[in-house]
């Protein structure tokens, strides 16, 4: 067994089980150094999968492992995601009586968005999303305590189990019609007119993927997620499974050939009502984190963009990779400074933020207009990246939607940056401490520096492939 | 037995659990309601490896994969619905509304 | 080295904003330096030739050059700032003026950045900055609530009108792999189309044109130096210093020369016959504003750009001139209701100083407004006789309002009415300064600086017709005598009744609010719950077919409706008069739309294989 092909996923499985144990022998106010642990260990998985960048892409596993420059970068940006959540968490839960527990939940629903990104087999495909999921729900319901938290974690299990069942239906009726779970397999087998049950298969299967995603129709579990959950679980929970789910949604698609299957005008749909939809409902809101959470439902939109022109256009997959890592920091730096805050997530106690708290309020313009895309933030780079491919792909009417929903965007988040800085100050504005907010201006410095030096990035990207 | 009707039991199983899923709101009932849709594709799975398949080892791996999904997913379910019933004394869909638009 | 004619002021902002403190003298003194600063680089950059370049990465990068025209803008912009910005520093409310004087700074230097771009990224990069800036200043009074709503309102309104630049950006670069102002001419095709929309529909929307030209109004309700600035030589100019930048690759398509005479006369037209029926000083000057950026596009439409930047510059000098005059004069009446001024008594030096902004404004000779006006007229004439007519109708009309203003805001009056304190020193030498501009292009009539303009700018100038100075003349006349009538029989002429709904814009806005706000709005109403009404609708199809199936007798679904748990016939009643009930929150109703979602999904599929 090639065991050193998947060296980054066992060496994270493993500290997560270690961190388990370790929790579970120290005393409760000790548990904080398990931070370090988990840091310590996800730096070791990342120079381990850094390690796979030089080699040939192929599959190993007897084929259900993807071993290319999609998978191996999209896992590098889970970890370097989980470790900002990571020094997000010692401070948050400090007085929780099982603190250190959270870090190993956190390295297995990493493991489980790593495993999304290279799955090359639909039984690899149903076990990431499951890991990804169950590990999901824990931490939305980490504060057990407070009933917003745990009805948060309770209605994404709901919709997570609904699709997951639907998941396994899908990919039940795939294997009894060709025969095999294997991506490469099924692509060999699936040629001639497709048959009625292998769409309904594919369908079941894309919504199965499309709740990691929190993409329509299943992304109802995301803004109460992101209200209810622990901020440092809801910035992991709104960034690392999607980026697996992303790229494991590319590789799924493109196995069907786009004449026979039209897989694109469905990914197209699934984009434009999900960009749409997140928008609309972040439009009204008055609560922060609520709507970062549908902000972020609108950001799935954009990448499905990608997704559509995948094998139309060489560059769609470096696109979808650089625009979720440019998402990614600066979701991460908005859900930070909303952390570094003690989660205070009223928009009317965001007035004057500024005057108290001139760096976070600075956080919070750079990364609200990183999600816009104005230059020359990381975000900008993304989103023209993502335009462009998609109008060399020939999708020109969905890169003006995309458009007229970035204008649509500017609105919510300048409703939020309004008062902050022409707000009047209303009392004092506490903040939590100094492991968040070296992970805040972390962030920060990911938002701003994707963009400044996108271009030695954009060039090693660009020889990326996407296997099968 | 053939194929048929291996699937007609499994398609009546499917579509009896999706209706409990769709119409119930108390959560033990809605997750019967995933069960039994996940024992009809449990007895598909089988179908297929043996009837279909011939018997293929992916066959087998998917049946245990999908008891697999069954055990996880049950198990924290009925701990988020314990701790939900704790929390707030509910135990219908219609009771956890205070999240919403 | 060019970047810092934008870098200086858009640096100096924060810092005027951090550390110049609060006193009122220490802020006019900084601003004033670095104002000078970007000046005098200004006239260096534009003497030196310079460019620069910035690599952002291979397919990006930002570009600044100077062209003759756009040298010529670079030196207007903090050569009209200047003198407003200190103008602001002694007129403006204490609270909040550092903030206002940071922004201000921050908006020439966004302004700068604009004018010395050489490629359509960098343009964005400035055309946002100013319009980002022009919401915060319309803005700038936030506690009155009205304030910040104008800000949104014009902001949107350009906003709409940016949604043209970034299609052109999008063109070009599909195009020509850059954004080079350089590569531009290579489009052809669609292509070229699609950009010469984009940049005409941005231009218009930030020029004010029909039928962007209410946001004008609206931005009346900043402080009256951010209106001067904005009118003169930031934001407004923004747009027509656009066309006359790009005019070259604009004017291969052949609908554009058209095009643009048509909106900039319709907008001179329009804005002229608003102003006049206006009774708010500031609301006066603005559609003025609306009405001579009108005459620009004129002048560029007809092929001579360099007319239309002629005119900008003339423009500039008075209109902040007239602006910053009405600014004194509204601080003594407490309002800018035209009918409760006339203050040739109480402000002596300030009524002879604006009134060479207004007889400018009114396209007098020798002032040299009135000969760039006639160079518009003889560019007009060019393409047509019937289109020297319309702009010297159009100008007779300014003619009238700018009479009217003159002699209502700074006719005689009485002096005891007034008692409010009179302007500082400041303000009157910076309107001083400003007045001096006027008179001083009037070296435009002088037979040697037409053909030095010529040859400088290498751009050709139309030869004025006899016929059509003789008859701009008249017109004026007609319309200085129009204006005074107005003035001394009815000055509150169009403050209510029917004319006052012509003087909104000729019923504009509430066309646009009918038009595209409430459709709007309404929209978004309905969207904001979009999931509620999906699966109420859909819902409540599902309950109506089963009920009319049930009926036509099918007895076996019937029975199957009876005998299912007592949560299915909730289910189809949630479609009928239990249909308040829904809400979303509910995770029952998240599976309902999974379900949906998943038959849609399906049928796409289908329907495409």
């Amino acid at each position: 067994m090639p065991i050193g092909d998947v060296l980054p996923e066992i060496s994270v499985l493993v500290s997560a089980v270690v961190l388990l144990l370790a929790a579970s022998f120290m005393r409760q106010q000790d548990h904080w150094r398990l931070a370090i642990g988990a840091l310590a260990s996800l730096f070791a998985a990342a120079v381990l999968c850094a390690l796979q960048l030089g080699e040939p892409a192929r599959l190993t596993f007897a084929g259900v492992w993807a071993l290319d420059g999609a998978s191996i970068w999209a896992r590098l940006l889970i970890l370097a995601t989980t470790a900002i959540c990571v020094a997000l968490t010692p401070e948050w839960l400090r007085s929780d009586r099982r603190h250190g527990e959270y870090y190993a939940m956190l390295l297995l629903a990493a493991l489980g968005a790593m495993l999304l990104a290279g799955a090359a087999d639909l039984l690899q495909l149903v076990m990431a999303v499951l890991l990804s999921s169950v590990t999901g729900y824990t931490l939305a319901a980490y504060h057990r305590a407070w009933p917003l938290s745990v009805e948060a974690g309770m209605k994404y299990f709901l919709v997570g189990a609904l699709t997951n069942t639907l998941l396994m239906i899908g990919v039940t009726l795939l294997f009894g019609l060709f025969g095999s779970t294997d991506y490469a397999q099924i692509a060999k087998a699936a040629t001639g007119a497709p048959q009625i049950m292998a769409l309904i298969g594919l369908t079941l299967v894309v919504v199965g993927v499309a709740f990691k995603l929190a993409a329509v129709p299943a992304h109802t579990w995301m803004p109460d997620v992101s209200e209810g959950a622990p901020p440092p679980a809801a910035a992991f929970l709104t960034v690392a499974p999607k980026i697996g789910a992303a790229i494991a949604l590319a590789r799924l698609v493109t196995i069907f050939p786009a004449d026979v299957v039209a897989w694109r005008p469905l990914v197209a749909t699934l984009a434009v009502a999900t960009m749409t939809i997140g928008n609309l409902g972040a439009l009204g809101q008055s609560d922060v984190r609520r709507l970062l959470g549908w902000s972020s439902i609108s950001q799935s939109g954009y990448a499905l963009m990608a997704v559509t022109a995948v094998g139309l256009n060489a560059q769609a997959i470096p696109a979808l990779l650089f625009f979720l890592g440019a998402y990614a920091a600066a979701n991460l730096a908005a859900f930070a400074a909303v952390t570094q805050l003690r989660g205070r997530t009223n928009l009317a106690d965001y007035r004057g933020l500024a005057t108290a708290r001139p760096g976070i309020a600075a956080v919070l313009v750079v990364s609200f207009l990183s999600l816009v895309g104005i230059p020359p933030l990381g975000g900008f780079v993304g989103k023209l990246a993502l335009f462009v491919t998609t109008i060399e792909a020939g999708y020109a009417w969905l890169a003006v939607i995309a458009v007229i929903n970035t204008v649509v965007s500017l609105v919510y988040y300048l409703r939020v940056l309004g008062p902050v800085y022409f707000g009047d100050l209303d009392g004092p504005v506490p903040v939590l401490g100094g492991w968040a907010q070296k992970a805040l201006y972390l962030a920060t410095l990911l938002t701003i520096g994707l963009g400044i030096l996108a271009e030695p990035l954009w060039s090693e990207l660009g020889r990326v492939m996407l296997l099968p | 037995m053939t194929l048929t009707a291996i699937l007609l039991v499994a398609a009546a199983l499917i579509g009896i659990g999706l209706y409990g899923t769709l119409s119930q709101q108390s959560f033990v009932m809605l997750m019967m309601g995933l069960e039994l849709m996940l024992n009809g594709v449990l007895l598909a799975a089988v179908g297929f490896w043996s009837l279909a398949a011939g018997g293929v080892p992916t066959g087998q791996l998917l049946a245990i994969v999908t008891m697999a999904v069954m055990a996880v997913e049950m198990s924290v379910g009925f701990a988020l619905i314990t701790a939900v019933y704790r929390n707030r004394q509910a135990d219908m869909t219609e009771s956890l509304g205070t999240m919403k638009h | 080295m060019l970047w810092l004619l934008a870098l200086i002021p858009i640096l100096a902002a924060p810092a005027v904003f951090l550390r110049a403190g609060e006193r009122r003298a220490t802020l006019g003194i900084a601003a004033a330096g670095v104002l000078a600063a970007t000046l005098a680089l200004a006239i260096w950059a534009a003497l030196g030739g310079w460019s620069g370049q910035l690599a952002w990465s291979g397919a990006l990068r930002l570009q600044v050059g100077l062209t003759d025209f756009s040298a010529v803008m670079a030196i207007l912009v903090p050569a009209v700032a200047l003198p407003v910005v200190v103008y602001a520093t002694a007129h403006e409310d204490s609270q909040g003026l550092k903030r206002l004087i940071a922004l201000l700074l921050l908006f020439v230097g966004a302004m700068e950045l604009l004018v010395i771009a050489a490629d359509l990224l960098t343009l964005l990069i400035g055309w946002e900055l100013v319009g980002a800036c022009s919401w915060a200043l319309i803005s700038h009074r936030w506690r009155d609530a009205d304030n910040p709503a104008a800000g949104r309102y014009a902001f949107v309104a350009t906003r709409l009108g940016d949604l043209g630049l970034f299609l052109a950006a999008m063109a070009a670069f599909t195009g020509t792999r850059s954004f080079a102002f350089a590569g531009l001419g290579q489009l052809d095709g669609p292509l070229q189309q699609l950009l010469v929309f984009g940049v005409l529909l941005s231009a218009a929307a930030k020029s004010g044109q029909v039928p962007f030209a209410p946001w004008l109004f609206r931005a009346m309700a900043g402080p009256t130096s951010v209106s001067a600035l904005l009118h003169a030589a930031t934001m407004v100019a923004a747009g027509a210093y656009l066309l006359i930048r790009l005019h070259p690759v604009l004017d291969s398509a052949a609908w554009f020369g058209p095009v643009t005479i048509g909106i900039g006369l319709v907008t001179a037209l329009a804005g002229g016959t608003v102003a006049l029926l206006q009774p708010h000083a500031k609301k006066l000057l603005a559609a003025s504003t609306s009405a001579q950026y009108g005459l620009m596009f004129v002048a560029v439409g007809a092929g001579y750009p360099g007319v239309a930047l002629a005119h900008m510059v003339s423009h500039a000098a008075f209109k902040a001139l007239l602006f910053l005059g009405a600014g004194i004069a509204g601080e003594q009446a407490g309002s800018f209701e035209l009918s409760r001024m006339r203050f040739a008594r109480t402000l002596p030096y300030v009524t002879v100083l604006s009134a060479a902004g207004a007889l400018a404004l009114a396209g007098v000779p020798p002032l040299g407004a009135a000969w760039t006006k006639e160079a518009v007229i003889a560019a007009a004439g060019h393409a047509g006789p019937t289109l020297a007519i319309a702009v010297i109708l159009a100008g007779g009309l300014s003619a009238a309002y700018a009479m009217r203003f003159q002699y209502s805001v700074f006719g005689p009056g009485d002096e005891a009415g007034h008692s409010a304190k009179p302007p500082y020193r400041l303000e009157t030498v910076m309107l001083a300064l400003l007045a001096l501009a006027c008179v001083a292009l009037g070296a435009l009539w002088l037979p040697g600086v037409r053909d030095a303009l010529e040859q400088g700018f290498a751009a050709s100038l139309p030869a004025f017709k006899r016929w059509e100075t003789i008859g701009s003349l008249i017109a004026v006349a007609a319309g200085l005598y129009a204006g005074l009538l107005v003035a001394r029989r009815d000055p509150a002429l169009g403050g209510d009744g029917a004319l006052a709904a012509s003087a909104d814009w000729l019923g504009l806005p509430v066309a646009i609010h009918r038009l595209v706000v409430a459709p709007t709005s309404q929209l978004a109403q309905y969207s904001a719950r979009f999931d509620d009404h999906v699966i109420d609708y859909t819902v409540g199809r599902i309950a109506a077919a089963a009920t009319a199936i049930a009926q036509t007798g099918w007895h076996f679904l019937e029975r199957l409706a009876d005998g299912l748990p007592e949560g299915s016939a909730r289910w189809v009643a949630l479609g009928g008069e239990d249909s308040r009930r829904l809400q979303t929150g509910l995770s029952h109703h998240y599976f309902a739309l999974i379900a949906i979602g998943v038959v849609v999904l399906t049928l796409i599929l289908l329907a495409g294989s």
